[in-house]
């Protein structure tokens, strides 16, 4: 359609989408890119020359761009070429940061695009620099500079090279779109990258880390010559080559730090035919691949896979990039960012005589976060360069990502062996399967297996009682325990709890036993926790506060020997029970005590589970003994050099209470013990701080955050120096609020009771992460297969070391489910997720069970509160599921920094922006205050109490559609009234009833099979959005419908105009090409030349066989059916059948016999509700596939098209009625069918302009029975109106609407007919209207359907459709109304009426013409019609 | 076209030679119609048919019609080509049919 210069004044659409991201982010080098050429042996000058020799053999280096109303335009030939400069000498390494430097510049487009430099070197030698914008040169584009370079400098003539921009015609070199020069983004591919990615599980990025800005790092490592050598061999073994052999590696790279199954990145095509591959010029196209990486296959069998998704990635990438990520995000198959992964290999293979070092950077300012280069260097070998975004990578973990994808390659690889395989020994050459792949190098390995605490060893005989005994002969008269009026020294508290523990073992306790106990937060408290431990037993606390329920289940549960009590705590009235008291007045005698073991079972923490019953955790002395150590992490460092004594508040049952008493008294530092009114109270609280100047504190975040608000706290804050905030993740604002206050040194901490209190602590005032592990405790993350992640990317924390338990009181599955040995290593599992940041700190990433299913879609709750979170004023969230009238709801607390200042609009407003539809909460509330648990952590049991409101809105269907899917809607759930956005779960919907509304809205639509699929409802549940998805497509989306607008219609006016003649004249047909021979039109077509020998030469019928019948077969039986004739006696002189399928590009399975003068495409898809890409690819694709013969041929082509066309208007389009000279007359076409017929027009209309073509088109009407004998089309059951018809017999009613009215009726026999008369036509006149002049009147339809017993009452419309709304309530009713399913509601739109003066016209002329619709043929229309069935 | 006509008891079998068309389908719809009468079973066997047009459908259709109301009817030995005129026209829903 454009002139070769038209095409070069344009950009292709590789360069459109490097303009598309150079819109995005204006002013950015993140489209630079470069080359950096060292030349030892050469002079600036000689450089210089070659330079300039280079530039300007391409034509590329004279474009210019500019920028016209915001849109980029290209303008060829009119920039003088610049210059290659001469820069002042450097050292080596500063010339290497000059030109990175300069990497990072971006282009004024306007003004240049290129730059070249020589930088002469101190060393010697040079360095040649050329930095490009990416739209003038691709990377192949590149290394041609460099070998031209190589080539200028070595004497050899340079060739001239010609940028053009469309690839040849025709070609079918890694398939560029169709030859004919469009510029992609039709979304043809659309369905292909649906498809390609569904039901794909991965991730777009390994690493959690936000970059830093755009900078990035690059490291090069060269591949061993052995492992190539091994590889090539490998290669050539299983026909895969190296570039996917690293590709491969990749992807198991991907999977595995990712914990996916699909690795997913991009690779850019070279996408040049075989006449570019000498051109400077940009032709790469971007194209994601998909790769499922199963563990039990072979490492030959992902290479084979790598490369057969990359190639069929490779045939679809037509459309652009840009077009592939937004039809996947419209899918919700993807989010922002698809793969922040590129693969990139050059093949390019340089060779000069001289030496030479040669490195290209595609990073500009990069995007994304690893670009995996792969190079051919000087030596013939291969060298890894990835370039890696700051901060996500850093050079440390940018070398393990070379180490690994290297030991994969090499293990991937190995075994080719050489030696032939012996039969016998075939049993033990198992080829090894990935998951014998461990895809991470040596020197990472070691690392992530030793993120560990400082390791030093712990005697082996401290237990609890051993630490405080030697703690007390220490600190002998230092206080120890203050607990409101009463105060001890140590040595007072070691002879209190020596009593406790003798009286115990006087009443017969024996090591080994497990002794509860159930007492006030007062000075007995932690004398009776000693004493237990001091008597060989293990304690086990139990809070006064819990219900009866719960405490039986400890005692029972856990095995107790006993129960220690007082008379002041209420509920052990109902238990028996040793009074404190009474051990508290025992003797003491040391004799008594026993001997304990490090290894005894200390004590036992029952903890409340998210689900099912509380679980006993076992621990013994060896945690405790480790965690208390003073040099064990830094907040005992702290605390043990500069402090006094600490407020406890924490609850006995948590075991962040026993840090809190253990690590002070252990330490000689005093425990003010806070009572319970402390626990919840900031007033009393602070009365503890200040009563004797603790100033250690323990306390989580949200109670801090809270308390923060009393002026009390504010005051003792301001004496306190070390606090421990843990059990939450820190929130950073809560720091720097603290920090104010006073000079207070804030730690996070993080571990499971299973492992002892702690695993990890934070350096003072890290709000980033959860700390490092402490002394002698390690952290190792885990995937999902127990693999370890690579280094920085996330799994489940998992946690070994001293403080491991050991194990669940008995439990023996789950405590083999947690705690296990991996390699060697007793490891307990949290069910955490974190990553270690850059610095080796953990981070913590969510727990794997905050992700819940709701209605079948998975649901990350923390990355809901993650993105609430974000809006400034919210300071606290929490997201959950709520029931609302029995379906489940997501649902949103959060609290303010002011009431009232974050409106749940407003924050709905912003979550919709950041999440998927269904996982923006349905209720927001905000909440005074977050309620917490004695714990200090959000109470989520207070939260899914907590009232909320859901108001629905209820909007009126307006369409026919909208009421039929409201009304699908009601009749399911019983409702009366449903409303447009009304959800269906939410009315009370479930999966089972799901189906039948899902069926229920098929039928009243007349949805085709696979137009609404089951999973639509969860994600479009309400009737607005299932509408909006279900016609989308089919419809043309949106209120215009297709786009046809914005077609280029040049010159098609002109040629219409001129090739609409008065009289015609008829002409020889010549061989005659006839298509879809075996479809009702075109078995007419095919009679009426056998008929009319004269009319044309030999008569070629191309038909597509089906299943075991021939093409021929086929012919012939529709032939006989319809015409009771086969006409075999003429076969082979006459006509004959050849196979083939228009939808092929070389239509035919072999060559056409015989040289063709006419083609009559009479093949079409006519399913006016067909989904997928059926109809565009027969229709519309067949056409342009028939162009191409057509234009080889020399033939005239005939096109079959449909009135139809005309479309319809709102009363804006530019003409009243459509005549056989009109096109495009600013009509609207909203059906896929007729827009596909549109589209064939366009193209013969096209050609024709273009090239010249001789075109026909054939508009015709509604094909009926033919007037011969009434006879209709074989599937009579797909015709629309017949089925319309029909319905209205079975109804026994017809509105008054369409009885008074007439409808379009063409017999098929005269038409075919009439067809073939025109088109032996000369050439002038170009497109006909075929149909009668006359309409049939549906009066006389029905009246003469009324004579034959089908006796139908013409009803006044509105109570047509009360009748029609009583039938479908009955499946009866529902098929008997199958036929009126399909009217399409237009609202005020009409269709344009359609005329046909000319053809009828040039009828006459010819002695042709149309009979006329008698009563008699109507009646053998409706007989043979009800012969068949149909009513 | 040749119609041969077997009957045992109560079932009727017809062995269908040639084509059925508009000139033939009155033969077949007269072959039926004379010995239907106390029929329970009537089987139409198409192994010798070539070819079948609209009007041969509707005689089956009629003789389908009638056999439902006093017993079955079914069509043998029908080849590819007839097999794919029944499932356009629908008839493959209609007709009771047993194939090669």
């Amino acid at each position: 359609m454009t002139t070769a210069e038209e095409q070069m004044s344009r950009f292709n659409l590789s360069q459109t989408q490097i303009v598309m991201t150079e819109q995005v982010c204006p002013g950015s080098a993140r489209n630079t890119i470069s080359l950096k050429l060292h030349l030892p042996d050469f002079s600036s000058q000689r450089v210089k020359e070659a330079a300039d020799t280079v530039l300007d053999s391409a034509d590329i280096f004279a474009v210019s761009l500019s920028l016209r109303e915001e849109e980029w335009v290209i303008s060829r030939g009119e920039r003088k070429i610049s210059e290659c400069s001469i820069e002042t000498e450097r050292i080596a390494d500063l010339a290497e940061e000059y030109m990175a430097a300069m990497d990072r510049r971006p282009f004024n487009m306007e003004q240049c695009l290129y730059q070249a430099m020589v930088i002469p070197l101190s060393e010697g030698g040079v360095f040649l620099y050329v930095r490009f914008h990416h739209v003038i040169i691709d990377g192949y584009g590149m290394s041609l500079f460099a070998q031209k370079m190589l080539d200028a400098l070595a004497g050899k003539r340079i060739e001239r090279s010609v940028f053009f921009p469309e690839n040849v015609l025709g070609s079918a070199c890694e398939n560029n779109n169709a030859g004919e020069g469009d510029n992609g983004e039709s979304g043809k591919e659309d369905g292909f990258w649906s498809s390609y990615f569904a039901g794909a599980e991965f991730e777009s990025a390994v690493f959690s880390q936000k970059a830093d800005g755009n900078r990035y790092g690059s490291c090069r490592v060269s591949v061993p010559e052995k492992l190539l050598k091994q590889m090539e061999e490998f290669g050539r073994k299983e026909e895969v080559s190296i570039p996917y052999i690293f590709a491969a590696a990749y992807a198991l790279y991907l999977s595995r730090a990712t914990g996916k199954r699909d690795a997913v990145f991009l690779m850019p095509r070279l996408n040049r035919v075989s006449g570019q591959m000498n051109t400077l010029g940009c032709y790469t196209l971007l194209v994601p691949v998909r790769v499922q990486v199963e563990e039990m296959d072979t490492f030959g069998e992902l290479c084979r896979k790598v490369k057969s998704a990359s190639g069929e990635a490779s045939l679809h990438k037509g459309d652009g990039f840009n077009r592939i990520l937004s039809v996947l995000r419209d899918e919700d198959l993807t989010g922002e960012s698809l793969s922040e992964y590129v693969f990139n290999f050059y093949r390019f293979s340089f060779c000069a005589d001289f030496p030479y070092s040669v490195r290209f950077s595609v990073a500009g300012e990069m995007s994304n976060h690893l670009t995996f280069n792969i190079f051919r260097n000087e030596k013939d070998g291969l060298d890894l360069q990835p370039d890696y975004r700051e901060n996500v990578y850093t050079e440390e973990k940018a070398g393990y990502f070379c180490d690994a994808i290297l030991e994969i390659a090499a293990q991937g690889t190995a075994g080719s062996a050489k030696e032939p395989v012996e039969l016998a020994d075939t049993a033990g050459q198992e080829m090894k399967k990935l998951s014998d792949i461990k895809a991470m190098g040596e020197t990472e390995y070691r690392k992530i297996t030793s993120m560990k605490g400082k390791t030093f060893p712990v005697e082996r005989d401290l237990t609890i009682p051993s630490l405080f005994r030697r703690a007390a002969k220490q600190y002998k008269d230092a206080p120890a325990l203050y607990a409101g009026e009463y105060a001890f020294t140590f040595g007072q508290l070691e002879e209190i709890s020596n009593r406790i523990a003798c009286g115990l073992r006087r009443l017969g306790v024996k090591s080994g036993d497990k002794i509860a106990f159930l007492l006030k937060r007062d000075y007995r408290l932690i004398p009776t926790i000693l004493g237990i431990s001091k008597a060989g037993a293990a304690f086990i606390p139990a809070d006064p506060g819990y219900p009866a329920d719960r405490i039986s289940y400890i005692m029972e549960n856990s095995g107790a020997a006993c129960l220690i009590s007082s008379g002041d705590v209420e509920i052990a009235g109902n238990y028996d029970y040793i009074e404190i008291d009474t051990l508290l007045s025992q003797e003491e005698d040391l004799a008594l005590l026993p001997a304990i073991q490090q290894e005894d079972l200390a004590y036992m923490i029952y903890t409340s589970g998210t689900t099912g019953r509380p679980k006993g955790v076992m621990l013994s002395h060896r945690g405790i003994a480790n965690i208390v150590h003073p040099d064990n992490n830094p907040f005992n460092r702290d605390i043990t050099r500069n402090c006094h004594g600490i407020v406890a508040i924490g609850s006995i049952c948590f075991d962040i209470s026993l840090f809190e008493i253990f690590v002070p008294l252990m330490n000689g530092l005093f425990v003010e013990l806070g009572n319970e009114k402390a626990i919840t109270d900031a007033g009393e609280l602070s009365a503890h701080i200040l009563r004797h100047g603790a100033d250690i504190l323990h306390c989580t975040p949200s109670r801090i955050t809270a308390y923060l608000e009393n002026k009390a706290f504010l005051k003792a804050m301001e004496g306190v120096r070390a606090i421990l905030a843990a059990g939450e993740v820190l929130p950073g604002n809560l720091v720097k609020r603290l920090e104010k206050i006073s000079p207070v040194r804030i730690y996070n901490g993080y571990g499971p009771t299973e492992t002892t209190i702690g695993a990890t602590i934070t350096e003072a005032g890290d709000a980033v992460s959860i700390g490092m592990p402490i002394a002698n405790m390690g952290i190792i993350l885990l995937n999902g297969e127990r693999n370890p992640v690579p280094f920085g990317a996330t799994g489940e924390i998992c946690i070994y070391g001293n403080g491991v338990g050991i194990g669940y009181q008995a439990m023996p599955e789950e405590t083999a489910a947690k705690y296990i040995n991996w390699r060697g290593i007793r490891l307990y599992r949290t069910g955490d997720l974190g990553y270690f940041s850059n610095e080796g700190k953990l981070m913590y990433c969510g727990r794997n069970d905050r992700q819940v299913k709701l209605r079948g879609l998975r649901i990350e709750l923390s990355e809901i509160e993650n993105v609430m979170g974000e809006f400034p004023g919210v300071t606290a969230c929490c997201c959950m599921i709520r029931k609302i009238e029995k379906t489940g709801h997501l649902v949103g607390f959060y609290t303010a920094l002011s009431k009232g200042a974050v409106t749940p609009k407003a924050l709905k407003a912003h979550m919709i922006t950041r999440l998927a539809s269904y996982m923006v909460p349905d209720v927001l509330k905000e909440l005074d205050a977050m309620p917490q648990t004695p714990n200090g952590k959000t109470d989520l049991k207070a939260l899914a109490a907590e009232p909320i409101e859901y108001v629905r809105v209820y909007r009126k269907p307006q369409t026919q559609r909208e009421k039929w899917v409201c009304e699908a809607f009601g009749e399911t759930l019983s409702i009366e009234q449903v409303g447009l956005d009304d959800n269906f779960f939410e009315l009370g919907g479930d999966s089972l009833n799901a189906v039948s509304v899902m069926l229920k809205i098929e039928e009243k639509l007349g949805l085709a099979e696979n137009q609404l699929e089951f999973g639509d409802l969860y994600k479009y549940p309400t009737p607005a959005l299932l509408l909006e998805k279900i016609f989308k497509k089919t419809d043309g989306s949106g209120d215009k419908g297709f786009d046809i607008a914005s077609l280029d219609y040049k010159r098609m006016g002109e040629y219409l105009a001129a090739h609409t003649q008065k009289e015609v004249k008829r002409k020889f047909l010549g061989n005659v090409l006839l298509t879809g021979a075996t479809g009702y039109l075109g078995i007419h077509i095919l009679v009426d030349l056998l008929k009319n020998p004269d009319i044309c030469g030999k008569i070629v019928c191309l038909s597509r066989p089906k299943k075991t019948l021939s093409a021929l077969k086929r012919v012939k039986s529709s032939l006989f059916y319809y015409a009771e004739e086969d006409f075999s006696e003429s076969y082979e002189d006459k006509w004959l059948v050849v196979e083939g399928d228009i939808a092929n590009p070389d239509i035919f399975a072999q060559e056409c016999p015989v040289p063709i003068h006419t083609i009559i495409n009479s093949a079409a898809n006519v399913s006016h509700f067909s989904y997928g890409d059926n109809l565009e690819k027969i229709n519309t694709q067949g056409v342009r596939n028939l162009i191409r013969f057509a234009r080889k041929e020399q033939a005239t082509l005939c096109q079959i098209s449909t009135i139809s066309v005309a479309g319809m208007t709102a009363g804006n389009a530019c003409k009243e009625c459509f005549c056989e000279s009109d096109f495009y007359i600013g009509q609207e076409i909203h059906n896929k069918y007729i827009y596909s017929k549109y589209m064939a027009e366009y193209e013969l209309l096209r050609a024709a302009v273009k090239d010249g073509l001789n075109i026909k088109i054939m508009r015709i009407g509604n094909l009926q029975g033919r007037i011969q004998d009434g006879e209709f089309q074989m599937n009579l059951h797909s015709n629309a109106f017949t089925r319309q018809f029909s319905s209205y017999i079975k109804l026994g009613a017809v509105p008054l609407t369409v009885y008074e009215g007439s409808v379009n009726f063409s017999p098929v026999d005269e038409t075919a007919h009439n067809i073939v008369v025109l088109t032996a036509t000369e050439g002038e006149t170009a497109v006909f209207h075929v149909y009668p002049p006359v309409e049939l009147k549906f009066a006389d339809l029905f009246g003469v359907a009324k004579k034959l017993g089908y006796v139908v009452e013409a009803l006044p419309d509105k109570e047509f459709l009360e009748l029609l709304r009583k039938r479908k309530q009955t499946a009866e009713g529902r098929e008997q109304l199958q036929g009126l399913m399909t009217n399409e509601e237009m609202g005020d739109r009409y269709e344009i009426p359609v005329v046909n003066e000319l053809t009828g016209g040039y009828l006459q002329n010819l002695l042709e013409g149309w009979s006329d619709i008698t009563e008699e043929y109507l009646s053998k229309y409706l007989s043979a019609l009800s012969g068949m069935d149909l009513f | 076209m040749k119609i041969t006509k077997t009957q045992k008891g109560n079932s009727l079998y017809l062995a269908l030679e040639g084509r059925l068309d508009t000139n033939t389908a009155p033969e077949l719809e007269i072959a039926i119609k004379g010995s239907i009468d106390g029929i329970e079973e009537l089987t139409i066997d198409m192994q010798s048919l070539d070819y079948l047009s609209s009007a041969g459908l509707r005689v089956l259709l009629g003789a389908q019609k009638t056999m439902n109301k006093q017993g079955s009817m079914r069509v043998t030995h029908v080849n590819d080509t007839i097999m794919e005129i029944f499932d356009v026209t629908g008839f493959a829903d209609i007709l009771t049919i047993d194939k090669e």
